[in-house]
C-alpha cells in the first residue's frame, strides 16, 4: 500500500476520532441544553432571571458536594459519608456559634474541619487499616458521623446562626446568589487541581490503573487520603451553605445527599470504574438534577414522580455513556 | 448497528413519555387562568395524614373556585427539598401560600422574602410575616388523650408513655398535656421513652418497657403509628393494656373498631387543608385573618369510631 | 455458489469495517479437518477480527462462510458453537473457586432431570476425565480446583472443555505466550493428539519455531489483505516474514556489541521469596544481560524485589558502586532505575490516558513549575519528542493508549521510563504479543541504551531472543542463579539444563 494512501486512512480515523472526542466531551452539556429548551418550552416561568438564580442556588450543595465525590470516584473509589459528614459538620457548628456563643469564624473552622477530619478517618480506615473497598470504611463512618449528629443535641434542630455564617447560603451578589458564585471558584480551583497539579494527575493515574500507577513511583496511599479528606471538606463546606439558606442546623441534614452526588458525577461522565470525568462534567451533572427537579416542581409534577425521572435519566446517561466506550474500544 | 438506534429511539421515546406525563399532571392543576391562586407546600405528601390535609385544600379550592397547587416532598426528612419547592412555588408568584413546615427553622429565610400571604398549617413556625397559624393545640390533643386513657383505668394503676422524636414539638407538647391529665386522675407513668412516630421503632420500644414493667396497665402513645406499634407489643406477650393515640388515622380507626386499639385523639388534618385554602383566600382579597386559629381535636373511641371511618373514607376519594 | 465439501471450513472474501476504518478487505480462509493452520500477521494486520467473525462475536459486511460446504451465518457466539468453533483465548474464561469439571461445564452443568431438577456430578465428573485422558492427562485432574493448577494446565482444561462440545475446529489465540517450556511441549503434545482425532486447529503465534514445528499450511495477512497461503514444510520462515511485513527484515536480531565498561549495577545477597539461597549478581556498562528460566523461576519476582515493587528482607543494591536503598517504585525510580514490566496493560499503561500523561507520568516532578503547577505545553513537547524518536504510531499525543497497538504500547512504556532519565533497565519479556516489526524496533532502542551509557537486564522466556541480544545470560531456577554464561558459551541445551536442574 502507499504512503499517501495510509495517510488519507489515518486522516478519516482521525476526524472520526475527534468526532467522537466532541461528543463524548459534550454529551452531557448537549443533554442540559435539550432539557432546557424542553422545559422552556412547557412552562413560561422557567426561563427567567428569577428562576435560572433559584436552579443555581438550589443546586449548589449539590454541586459542592458532587466536586468533593468526583475524587473517590476518579481513583475508582466513593465516598458514601458524605450527607452525614454535612449533617455532623453544621450540629458543631451550630454548638460552637449558637449553644456556646463562640465567634462565627471559629464556628466555620470547626465546621470545615470536622468535615476534613472524618475525610481524613476515611482515607486512613482505607489504606492504613486496608480496609477492602471504600464503600465499606465510608458506609462505617456515615452511620457513625449520623449518629454523633443526632447524639449531641439530643436530635434537636439549632437555629438562629450569625449572619457571617449565613453569609455563603444567603447573600446575592447582584442577581447572583453568592453561593453559586462560590460554586464556580470551587470548581475552578478543582479543575486547576486536577489538571495542573502533580496530585491531580495521581489521582487519574490511580483510578485509571492503581498497578501501573504505583510502579510508576505514586504513592497511592498518600494521594487516597488527599483524596477522601478533600471529600470530607467539600461535605463541610456545603454544609456552611446550607445553614446559610436555612438558618439552622438538624441532624438529619443532607440524609442521602450523598447519592445526588454520585449521580451527579456519573451523569456528568465519570466512570464508576475509575480514571474518567471531568469537573466540568460534574458540573453539568448537578445542573442537570437541579434543572430537572426545579422543572417538575414548576409543573408541579409529584415527588415521588421525579424520583422516577431522575432515576431514567441516570440510566439514560450512563447508557450512552456505554454505547460510546463500546464503540471506541472496537474501532 | 441498527440495534443501537433501535436501542437509542427506546431510550427517547421513554424520556419523551416522562416528560410529557409530567406536563399532563402539571395542566390538570394550573386548570382556570383567570382566578386566584393558593399554592400549598406540605411536610410530605406519601402518609395517609397528609393525604388528608390535601384532600381538604383541593377541596376548598372546588368549592371556593379558585386554583390550588398542592405539592410535598417524598419524605418527611427532605427538608432542603421542601425549601426548595417553597421557592418555585414562590417563583410562580401565586396569591398565595400554604404551608406546613418540616422542620419549622428552615423556611423561616425563605418565607421571610415572601411578598405574599402566608398561612402556616399543623406546624408553627417563627416566622414574622406570616398571616395565620391553623393547628391543633397539641397541648391539649394530649390532655383529652390522657384523659381518656384515665377514664379506662384505676386510680394508682401504672402507665407509660411513647413520644416521638426529641425535638419533635408537636409530639413533645402532646406527651406534656398527657402526663398533666394522667397526673390529676391519680396515674402512675412509670415509663416514658422516645419512637420517632415510627411504628416498628414502637413496637421495640415497648417491648423493652414490658420487660421491666410488666404489670402496666395503660399507653399513651404521642401518634397512632407508634399507637399501633405498641399494641403489637402488646398483643404479643397477651397482656390487657389499653393504648390510646394521637392523630385519627385511618387505620388507627379501624384498629378501634376491631376492638384492639383504646382510641384516639383525632386531629382534623382535613379542616386544616380546607380552612388554610379558604383563609388563603380571605386575605388574598384583603379580608382580615385571625393570627391563630385553633384546629379542633376529637376523642374517638368505639362508639364513634364507624362514623368517623366512613368521613375517612369519603374523602380520600 | 457452493464451497468446497472437502474443506471443513471454507472464509470467501470477507471483508469488515469499523466505522469508516477498513478492517478486512475480503479474505479467503480454508481449512480442511485434521490440519493445523497457521494466522501469522503483524498486530493490526486483521487476525482478531477475522477469528471473532469466525466465532459470531462480529458479523462480517460481506463474503461468506461455508462449514462443511454448506453456507452458514453466525450470528451469536453461540451459532458456532454449535457448528462445533471452540476458542481457546489467551485470557482464559475460567473461575479458579471451581473444581476443573465443573469449568468444564460452566454454564451447560448436566441435570438429573428435567430443569429444575438437581445437577449430575457423576456423569459430568466421567465425561471430564474421558476428554481429560483424551489430552494426555491424568484423568485425577477433573477434581482439583482449577485455580491451583498452573497457566498451562487451566489451558488443557479449556482445550478439553471444547472436546467436550464435540468441537471440529480450536482456534488457539496465542496459546503458548505465557506458558512455561515444559508446558508448551505439553500443549504441543496435546495439538498432535488431536490432529489425530481429525480436529482441525486453527493456530495463531508470533513464534515462528513454533509454527514450523505444528504448523501444516500458513495463511498470512497484512493490512486486512490475505497475501498467501502457504505449505510450512516447504517454505522458510523469512519468506514469511518478507510476506507479512511486507519488506525483508534486515535482521531479527539486530545485535550490536559495544565495548565493555567498568561495573554499573550490583546486587548482593537479594533475598527473592521463597528462594533458598540470596542472589548476587553484576553488571557492566556495555553489555545486554539476559535473565532466562522457565516460567515461575522467580525472574519477575527478582526484579520486583530490585524495583521495590514488593517488600524484599535483606540485600544490597549498588549503582555505579554507590549502595542506593530502595523500599519503594519512588525510590527506584529516584535512584535511576526503571523497569518495563511484563504486563503492559496491567501494569505499565493507562489505557484510558492520552499519551503525554502516560509518557510523563513516572517523573511529574520534572514538569512542575514553582508555582506547583504543572507546565502542559513542556509535557506535550517531551511527549512529541519521545513519539518521533520511537516512532511511536499513531503519532499523535491526544490518542489514547488504548487506541495503539501492542508494539506501539510497548515503545509507550519504554518511553515513560526514558522521561525519567533512568540509568538502570529492567525489561520483562519485553517483546511478548507484539509483531516481528516492533521487535526490532525493541532491539534497536536496547542497543542505543546501551550505547548511551545505560545498564540494560533482559528477562526473557524466548531463548532465540537471548541468545541473539545478550551479552551475557544468568539462567534462573527456583529463585536462585544457577548458571552465568557468557554470550559465546551459551547454548540451548547448557541453558535449559541449568534452568531445569536436569
Amino acid at each position: 500500500m502507499s504512503q499517501v494512501a495510509v495517510q488519507t486512512k489515518n486522516e478519516a480515523v482521525e476526524k472520526n476520532r475527534a468526532f467522537k472526542r466532541i461528543i463524548s466531551k459534550f454529551g452531557p452539556l448537549i443533554g442540559l441544553i435539550l432539557l432546557t429548551a424542553v422545559l422552556t418550552i412547557l412552562s413560561p416561568k422557567f426561563l427567567t432571571i428569577n428562576n435560572v438564580m433559584n436552579i443555581a442556588r438550589q443546586s449548589s450543595i449539590n454541586a459542592l458536594l458532587a466536586i468533593g465525590m468526583l475524587l473517590p470516584i476518579l481513583t475508582a473509589g466513593i465516598d458514601l459519608s458524605v450527607g452525614s459528614l454535612l449533617a455532623l459538620s453544621i450540629m458543631m457548628m451550630g454548638i460552637v456559634t449558637v449553644n456556646m456563643g463562640m465567634h462565627p469564624l471559629l464556628g466555620i473552622l470547626v465546621c470545615l474541619s470536622v468535615g476534613a477530619a472524618f475525610g481524613w478517618l476515611n482515607g486512613i480506615l482505607l489504606t492504613k487499616l486496608r480496609l477492602p473497598h471504600p464503600f465499606i470504611s465510608t458506609l462505617g463512618t456515615m452511620n457513625i458521623a449520623r449518629g454523633i449528629a443526632l447524639i449531641v443535641t439530643g436530635a434537636a434542630p439549632i437555629a438562629g446562626f450569625p449572619y457571617m455564617i449565613q453569609f455563603l447560603g444567603r447573600e446575592f451578589v447582584g442577581p447572583i446568589p453568592v453561593s453559586f458564585l462560590l460554586v464556580i471558584v470551587v470548581y475552578v480551583f478543582f479543575h486547576i487541581f486536577l489538571t495542573r497539579t502533580q496530585t491531580g494527575r495521581y489521582i487519574y493515574a490511580i483510578g485509571g490503573n492503581p498497578e501501573a500507577a504505583r510502579l510508576s513511583g505514586i504513592n497511592i496511599d498518600r494521594v487516597l487520603i488527599i483524596v477522601y479528606t478533600i471529600s470530607g471538606f467539600m461535605a463541610g463546606l456545603a454544609g456552611l451553605v446550607m445553614v446559610g439558606r436555612v438558618n439552622s442546623a438538624f441532624p438529619l441534614a443532607g440524609l442521602s445527599y450523598e447519592l445526588d452526588a454520585i449521580a451527579a458525577v456519573i451523569i456528568g461522565g465519570a466512570s464508576f470504574l475509575g480514571g474518567v470525568g471531568t469537573v466540568w462534567g460534574t458540573l453539568i451533572g448537578a445542573l442537570i438534577i437541579a434543572v430537572l427537579r426545579n422543572g417538575l416542581n414548576l409543573l408541579n409534577v409529584s415527588a415521588d414522580f421525579q424520583m422516577t425521572v431522575i432515576g431514567a435519566v441516570i440510566i439514560a446517561a450512563v447508557f450512552v455513556d456505554v454505547l460510546r466506550q463500546r464503540k471506541s474500544k472496537k474501532a | 448497528m441498527k440495534k443501537k438506534i433501535r436501542l437509542f429511539s427506546v431510550a427517547a421515546a421513554f424520556m419523551g413519555m416522562v416528560l410529557l406525563a409530567g406536563c399532563n399532571s402539571g395542566q390538570e392543576a394550573n386548570g382556570g387562568e383567570n382566578t386566584e391562586r393558593v399554592a400549598v407546600v406540605l411536610k410530605t405528601l406519601s402518609s395517609p395524614y397528609w393525604k388528608y390535609v390535601e384532600a381538604g385544600a383541593k377541596a376548598a379550592g372546588k368549592e371556593l373556585g379558585i386554583d390550588v397547587t398542592v405539592v410535598g416532598p417524598n419524605s418527611e426528612s427532605e427538608v432542603m427539598q421542601q425549601v426548595n419547592m417553597i421557592e418555585d412555588q414562590l417563583s410562580q408568584s401565586p396569591g398565595a401560600l400554604v404551608v406546613s413546615p418540616t422542620q419549622p427553622d428552615t423556611v423561616v429565610p425563605v418565607l421571610e422574602g415572601a411578598n405574599v400571604p402566608v398561612l402556616l398549617i399543623d406546624t408553627d413556625a417563627d416566622l414574622k410575616n406570616k398571616t395565620s397559624f391553623i393547628g391543633t393545640e397539641n397541648y391539649e390533643a394530649g390532655y383529652e388523650g390522657g384523659k381518656l386513657l384515665a377514664s379506662m383505668l384505676q386510680k394508682g394503676d401504672k402507665a407509660a408513655i411513647v413520644s416521638g422524636a426529641l425535638g419533635n414539638t408537636a409530639t413533645d407538647e402532646r406527651v406534656k398535656g398527657a402526663k398533666a391529665a394522667l397526673k390529676e386522675a391519680g396515674i402512675e407513668v412509670v415509663a416514658e421513652q422516645p419512637a420517632d412516630s415510627d411504628k416498628t421503632k414502637a413496637m421495640s420500644v415497648m417491648e423493652n418497657i414490658l420487660q421491666k414493667n410488666n404489670d402496666i396497665k395503660g399507653v399513651f402513645a404521642a401518634n397512632d403509628d407508634m399507637a399501633l406499634g405498641v399494641l403489637r407489643a402488646v398483643e404479643a406477650k397477651g397482656l390487657d393494656v389499653k393504648v390510646i393515640g394521637t392523630d385519627g388515622t385511618l387505620e388507627a380507626v379501624e384498629s378501634i373498631l376491631a376492638g384492639k386499639l383504646a382510641g384516639t385523639i383525632a386531629q382534623s388534618p382535613y379542616d386544616m387543608g380546607y380552612e388554610g385554602v379558604k383563609n388563603a383566600l380571605a386575605a388574598i382579597k384583603g379580608k382580615k385573618v385571625e393570627k391563630r386559629m385553633k384546629s379542633p381535636v376529637e376523642v374517638i373511641t368505639k362508639e364513634n369510631a364507624q362514623e368517623k371511618l366512613e368521613f375517612l373514607k369519603k374523602i380520600v376519594e | 455458489m457452493v464451497g468446497h465439501a472437502e474443506n471443513l471450513l471454507e472464509m470467501k472474501g470477507i471483508k469488515k469495517s469499523f466505522n469508516q476504518n477498513h478492517v478486512l478487505k475480503g479474505i479467503d480462509l480454508d481449512i480442511k479437518a485434521g490440519e493445523v493452520h497457521v494466522l501469522l500477521g503483524e498486530n493490526g494486520a486483521g487476525k482478531s477480527t477475522l477469528i471473532k467473525i469466525l466465532t459470531g462475536a462480529y458479523q462480517k459486511d460481506a463474503g461468506e462462510i461455508y462449514w462443511e460446504g454448506r453456507a452458514v451465518h453466525l450470528q451469536t457466539p453461540a451459532d458456532a458453537m454449535r457448528l462445533g468453533i471452540a476458542t481457546i483465548y489467551q485470557e482464559l474464561n475460567v473461575i479458579p473457586q471451581l473444581k476443573v469439571y465443573e469449568n468444564i461445564f460452566l454454564g451447560r452443568e448436566l441435570k438429573r432431570g428435567g430443569k429444575m431438577s438437581m445437577l449430575d456430578h457423576k456423569t459430568m465428573r466421567e465425561e471430564a476425565k474421558r476428554c481429560l485422558e483424551m489430552l494426555g492427562q491424568s484423568p485425577d485432574l477433573a477434581d482439583m480446583q482449577l485455580g491451583k493448577l498452573g497457566m498451562g494446565q487451566q489451558q488443557l482444561v479449556e482445550i478439553a472443555k471444547a472436546l467436550t462440545l464435540d468441537a471440529k475446529l480450536i482456534i488457539m489465540d496465542e496459546p503458548t505466550s505465557s506458558l512455561s517450556v515444559q508446558e508448551v511441549h505439553q500443549l504441543y503434545k496435546c495439538v498432535e493428539q488431536l490432529k489425530e482425532k481429525g480436529i482441525a486447529i486453527l493456530f495463531i503465534s508470533h513464534k515462528l519455531e513454533e509454527i514450523k514445528r505444528l504448523g501444516d499450511r500458513i495463511t498470512i495477512l497484512r493490512d486486512g489483505f490475505k497475501i498467501e497461503t502457504l505449505p510450512v514444510k516447504t517454505t522458510d520462515t523469512d519468506d514469511w516474514i518478507e510476506l507479512m511485513v511486507g519488506r525483508s527484515l534486515d535482521e531479527k536480531f539486530p545485535k550490536q556489541t559495544f565495548t565493555l565498561g567498568r561495573e554499573g549495577f550490583r546486587v548482593e545477597n537479594l533475598e527473592v521469596a521463597g528462594a533458598s539461597e540470596p542472589v548476587s549478581f553484576r553488571v557492566r556498562y556495555g553489555e545486554i544481560v539476559g535473565i532466562s528460566g522457565l516460567v515461575g523461576a522467580g525472574r519477575t519476582e527478582l526484579a520486583r524485589a530490585i524495583f521495590g515493587a514488593d517488600p524484599r528482607r535483606n540485600g544490597k543494591i549498588f549503582i555505579d558502586g554507590k549502595e542506593v536503598k530502595i523500599k519503594s517504585p519512588r525510590d527506584a525510580i529516584d535512584a535511576g532505575i526503571a523497569f518495563i514490566t511484563e504486563d503492559r496493560k496491567g501494569e505499565g499503561l493507562l489505557l484510558d490516558q492520552k499519551l503525554d500523561f502516560n509518557i510523563t507520568m513516572a517523573n511529574m516532578k520534572k514538569f512542575t513549575k514553582k508555582s506547583r503547577l504543572i507546565n502542559l505545553n513542556e509535557i506535550r513537547e517531551e511527549a512529541k519528542r519521545f513519539i518521533r524518536e520511537l516512532k511511536i504510531r499513531p503519532d499523535h499525543i491526544e490518542l489514547k493508549a488504548r487506541n495503539l497497538s501492542g508494539g506501539n504500547q510497548q515503545k509507550v512504556v519504554i518511553a515513560k521510563w526514558l522521561c525519567t532519565k533512568a540509568k538502570v533497565f529492567i525489561f520483562d519479556e519485553p517483546t511478548r504479543g507484539i509483531d516481528v516489526g516492533a521487535k526490532v524496533e525493541v532491539y534497536r532502542l536496547m542497543n542505543q541504551l546501551v550505547e548511551n551509557g545505560a545498564i540494560v537486564i533482559m528477562i526473557s522466556s524466548e531463548l532465540p531472543e537471548i541468545l541473539g541480544m545478550c551479552d551475557r545470560v544468568l539462567v534462573m531456577r527456583e529463585g536462585r542463579i544457577t548458571a552465568d554464561l557468557p554470550i559465546k558459551e551459551a547454548t540451548q541445551e547448557r541453558i535449559m539444563k541449568a534452568a531445569t536442574g536436569g
